[in-house]
Order: structure tokens, then C-alpha cells, then sequence
């Protein structure tokens, strides 16, 4: 496992080096001069000028990424013109709304797609599994920021459970503010989820060992939820990390949606009030997060699947 | 390898003459064909079906409930809901269709040649695509739109940057199995030079997966687009388009809920069009 662990770390670093290239190049495709963008048409040359210098924006391109790559290596993720904050400290306070909507919605969306993908296998064939199926086809067409408008609308402008948006200051209150947009996320995972899983539940009811169990005279919830869901399970995890960096980036809209500090505000305000530093970093972040719980998923994947030796 | 030409003949007509007549028998695909016929139909006649401009302002009657003069009644600055419906649905079908070609185009090249050359173009074009990979999908475009300003053609240049990959990988995987077929041995033992080998002989066998992988990314494609409009990055005012629509009825949540309503609809009825079509493809010249 550590050896393997190792390997994985060393493959990334050409994947890294190219993450921080794009994230660095992202800066200077902005059309004309970022000092300029940011000060406005009627600022002085000479203003301009000196921004620039501040930046480093005058040094030549190679260089520029040297100091841009060792600013990074010193943790320094730059510093927010808008919050007068440094990144760094604003992206370590949203990361855990982001990934605890991210932990929510994944648990919400597993607890919606077993039973239907149980049902659907169980009646394959039948009306019950062609109205299961269909849920990916109506499901993946949803954007998911119109999925949590439609919750808002319901759940919290009409029945009054949820509060509208934002993060509360309590524990408690920051859970239940983390309920619709985890139900947002879940709704988007869900259909991605009962596709696969249900393709495997049909297949493993057709194994051999489930006959076996069967025939040992095990009840059916026995086979199915001690047998059969485990070997699910694992299709289910490699299907949700390769699906990952789109549900990782819709959390970005749903965050905006329920006004959530998270980093996906963190990004949109970067955007919205032309924070560079902020969207460069935001953004670097995301992809080394997607790099890591792929790394992870891959984990999960050996220790839910003694067959699946690492490394191989 | 010398089988008399006569004997495989009627293997492959037979071959050949079989999908076009189950396509006939593919509900799903006829489904989706005939519900992506009537939305570009509704959205061809949005002149006729509803004669309001739709970036005509009233003022004096906004966020009007839907009745006789406006099927599903004005939004924010007056204008009829129902025409915008059906003119950002022209914006939004065209530019989620049209935006996947680039992106269908540039990664099948580049998973073709990945797979076919291999060696170090293989290294390289698929460390490119880790990278790219590794950022979420609409992290990266949203990123991409800011840098190169918002509008049309910032969306064209993000869904290609980001999208190309898919196809990539979905054409490479083709290759790197078709390259082993007795077929592609054949043209390269005969002495066919290697980019005729990649056109005449191998592209029209690998493409098949990447055309059905296309069907799910216009439904992608569309809704980022949508999300693009939603956040004030994608199609500029006052053109008419669902993301923006969505936008507006967002602001509006309280007083008026179909504004964010039937945008949404018309989305997930788009992309069913489109996943239905993709499906029935797949059923009929997917792998089993």
C-alpha cells in the first residue's frame, strides 16, 4: 500500500506541474493587461506601470512561472485585492462547507440510488425498472443549479423546513443549512449512480455465488444487502470518481444558488470582482482536490475489493 | 486470409442491410428523434407559435401572470415569457449542438494518433489530458470565460479546451483495439502509408463510440451554457436564452415562480431529447 501510495505521488508530478501551468496561464490569457484590467481605463501609465512591476508582470514568462511555482511551494497562494485577505487563509475557512456539502450530498445520493437500483434489478424487465431507468435520462439533463431552485421553491419558500441560503453560526445550523444543497448534489449524483449500479446488481444476481447463497436458503434482503450490494458498491465508487470533477465543479453553481461560503463563492467572487489571485489559487485548488480523492477513491476501491491488487 | 470474395459478400450486405431496418424497431431512438424533432420545430416556428418580440420591454406590465396575451405571462422587464422560451431555446439548441464539433473533432484526431502512434506522442497528449482532467468541468470553463471575457465565443473556445478529452479518450481505447484487427494488419502489411491507414481505414471504425458519447455531450455542452447564462457569463442581454431566463426567474423566486420554472422544463426536455437518441445509438451499434 505505501509503495504503491508512493508511486501514485510520484506519477503526479507531471500532472501537477501541469495544473499550476494552466492555472499560471490563466492570468495571462485575460486580453490586455490585467494591471490595467484591474485599475480601470483612467488609470496613469505610469500606475499601471508600477502594478505591473509589483506583480512581476514585466519579467519574462519563464520567470514569472519560476516565482509563481515558488510562491507556491512556500504555501503562499497570493493575496485577495477584494477581501484584503490572504488566499491561502480565505480558501482554508471555505473548504469545509465545500466538502461537507460534497460528504453530505454523497451520502444523500447513495441513500437515494441503492433502493431504486435495488428495485430496478430486483424487477428487471418489468414497469418498475423501465420507470427506474428512465431517471438517468430526465436526471442528467437537469442543470443542477435549476435542481436546487426547484428545492428552494419547495422545501423552503413553500413548506418553510430549510432556511432560504446562507451558513448559520452553530453546528447545527450549519447542517441544516448544508440539507438542500446536499439534496441538490444528490440529485445530481443519483441518476450517474443508479445506472451503474443497477447494471451490476443485475449481473451479480446472475453470479454464481448468489445462486449459492440463494440456495443455501438465505432470505433475499440477505443475499441482497450482505451478498450482492457489496459488489456494487465498488463499480459505484469508480463511477462517482471518474464523475467527480463534474460534481465537484457543479457544487461551484450550488454554493452561488444557497449562498454558501464555500470555495465555489470564493471563486465566483473572484470572477465577479476580478480577484486574480483568487481565481488562480481557487482554481488550483480544485484540481489538486480532484487529484487527491482520486487517489483516495482508488484506496476505497482495494479495500472494498480484495481482488483488486494496487498497482496493477 | 484468402477467403473468395464471394462467400463474405452476403455476410456483410446482410450486415449492412440489418440496422437500418431495426432502427425503425428502436423505440427509444425514434423517441428521441421525434421529441428533438418537435423542439426544433417549435423553436424554427417561434415566429409563428408566438408572434410577441421577445425583447420587447413593457414596463407597465411586468410579472404578469400567464393569460390570453401571454401564454405563460412577462417576466421582470415585461417580456413575454413564452417567446423568450422559444428564441433562447434557438440560442441555446444552437450553440450546445455546434459547440461539440470542435471539441469532437480535435480530441478524436488526438486519440487517434495517440493510439495508433503511440510512443511518445501517446505520453504526451495523454499527460495533456490528465491535466486537464484533474479540473472540474465547470471550474475550468467558468475560469476560462472569465479570463477570455464573457459571450459567445469564450464558450466555444472553454467547451473545446475542456471537452476534447472525452473523445480522446473514447477513440484511443478504439484504436489501441481495432489496431490489432486483421484489417488495419492488412492495410499496413500491404504498404499503405500511415495517414491513409488513420483516414481511409481506421476513423470510420473508431468514430462510432464518440458519436454516441456525442449525444450526452450536447446535453452537457447545453447545460453549461445554461450555467454560463445563470451566472451572467454566457450570452449577453438581451438575447434571449434559458440560463438567463433562469437568472431572472431566480431574482424573482417570490413574486413570480414560473419565470425559473419553465426554463428548467424546456432544459431537462432538451436533454432527454438528446440522452434518448444517445441511448437508442448505442443500443443499436454500441457494444453489447
Amino acid at each position: 500500500m505505501a509503495r504503491y501510495l508512493l508511486r501514485r505521488l510520484l506519477q503526479l508530478i507531471p500532472v501537477v506541474i501541469g495544473i499550476t501551468l494552466i492555472t499560471f496561464l490563466l492570468l495571462h490569457l485575460v486580453p490586455g493587461d490585467p494591471a490595467r484590467t484591474l485599475l480601470g481605463v483612467r488609470a496613469t501609465p505610469a500606475r499601471v506601470a508600477a502594478l505591473d512591476r509589483e506583480w512581476g508582470l514585466d519579467l519574462p514568462l519563464p520567470v514569472q512561472y519560476v516565482d509563481y511555482v515558488g510562491r507556491l511551494l512556500q504555501g503562499n497562494l497570493g493575496t485577495s485585492i477584494f477581501y484584503e485577505a490572504p488566499v491561502g487563509q480565505l480558501v482554508a475557512s471555505a473548504l469545509p462547507v465545500t466538502l461537507g456539502m460534497l460528504a453530505m450530498g454523497t451520502i444523500f445520493g447513495i441513500a437515494m440510488a441503492v433502493p431504486l437500483a435495488v428495485l430496478a434489478a430486483t424487477h428487471a424487465g418489468r414497469p418498475t425498472d423501465h420507470v427506474i431507468r428512465a431517471v438517468p435520462l430526465i436526471g442528467l439533463g437537469m442543470p443542477p443549479f435549476w435542481v436546487g431552485f426547484i428545492l428552494l421553491l419547495v422545501f423552503a419558500l413553500t413548506l418553510s423546513l430549510f432556511p432560504v441560503g446562507g451558513w448559520g453560526d452553530t453546528l447545527p445550523q450549519h447542517l441544516i443549512s448544508l440539507v438542500l444543497p446536499a439534496l441538490t448534489i444528490a440529485a445530481v449524483m443519483t441518476p450517474i449512480l443508479v445506472r451503474s449500479m443497477r447494471a451490476s446488481l443485475v449481473e451479480v444476481l446472475r453470479s454464481d455465488f448468489v445462486t449459492a447463497a440463494r440456495a443455501r436458503g438465505l432470505s433475499t434482503w440477505r443475499v441482497l444487502f450482505r451478498h450482492a450490494l457489496r459488489n456494487t458498491l465498488i463499480p459505484a465508487v469508480s463511477v462517482l470518481a471518474v464523475n467527480l470533477g463534474y460534481l465537484l465543479g457543479g457544487t461551484v453553481i450550488i454554493e452561488n444558488v444557497f449562498g454558501l461560503p464555500g470555495v465555489g463563492n470564493l471563486l465566483l467572487s473572484g470572477i465577479f470582482e476580478r480577484d486574480f489571485d483568487v481565481v488562480q489559487s481557487v482554481t488550483l485548488i480544485y484540481a489538486l482536490l480532484v487529484v487527491i480523492i482520486n487517489i483516495a477513491a482508488d484506496l476505497a476501491y482495494a479495500r472494498l475489493d480484495p481482488r483488486v491488487v494496487l498497482g496493477q | 486470409m484468402s477467403v473468395p470474395l464471394a462467400v463474405l459478400t452476403p455476410v456483410v450486405a446482410a450486415e449492412r442491410r440489418r440496422p437500418g431496418i431495426s432502427l425503425l424497431h428502436n423505440k427509444t431512438l425514434l423517441a428521441g428523434i421525434a421529441l428533438l424533432f418537435v423542439i426544433v420545430m417549435m423553436v424554427v416556428l417561434a415566429p409563428v407559435l408566438a408572434p410577441a418580440d421577445p425583447n420587447q420591454q413593457n414596463l407597465f406590465n411586468v410579472l404578469a401572470r400567464p393569460g390570453p396575451g401571454h401564454l405563460l405571462g412577462t417576466d421582470d422587464l415585461g417580456r413575454d415569457t413564452w417567446a423568450r422560451l422559444l428564441y433562447g431555446g434557438r440560442v441555446d439548441l444552437m450553440i450546445g449542438v455546434s459547440a461539440v464539433i470542435a471539441p469532437f473533432i480535435l480530441g478524436s484526431t488526438l486519440g487517434l494518433l495517440a493510439g495508433y502512434l503511440g510512443g511518445w506522442v501517446d505520453a504526451v497528449i495523454m499527460r495533456v489530458l490528465e491535466v486537464v482532467v484533474a479540473f472540474p468541468f465547470y471550474v475550468l470553463i467558468i475560469a476560462v470565460v472569465f479570463a477570455l471575457g464573457a459571450g459567445v465565443s469564450s464558450i466555444f473556445i472553454a467547451i473545446t479546451a475542456v471537452g476534447w478529452v472525452s473523445y480522446c479518450r473514447i477513440v484511443r481505447g478504439e484504436v489501441l483495439v481495432a489496431k490489432r484487427l486483421g484489417y488495419v494488419e492488412a492495410a499496413r502489411a500491404a504498404g499503405l502509408s500511415t495517414p491513409r491507414i488513420l483516414i481511409r481505414h481506421l476513423t470510420p471504425n473508431v468514430l462510432t463510440q464518440a458519436l454516441i458519447y456525442s449525444m450526452s455531450d450536447i446535453v452537457l455542452t447545453i447545460l453549461a451554457v445554461v450555467t454560463l447564462g445563470f451566472l451572467g457569463l454566457g450570452v449577453q442581454p438581451p438575447t434571449a436564452e434559458w440560463g438567463a431566463m433562469l437568472q431572472a426567474g431566480f431574482e424573482n423566486i417570490l413574486t413570480d415562480p414560473i419565470l425559473g420554472t419553465v426554463p428548467g422544463i424546456a432544459v431537462v426536455i432538451t436533454g432527454l431529447a438528446f440522452s434518448l437518441i444517445g441511448d437508442g445509438l448505442a443500443a443499436e451499434f454500441g457494444k453489447p
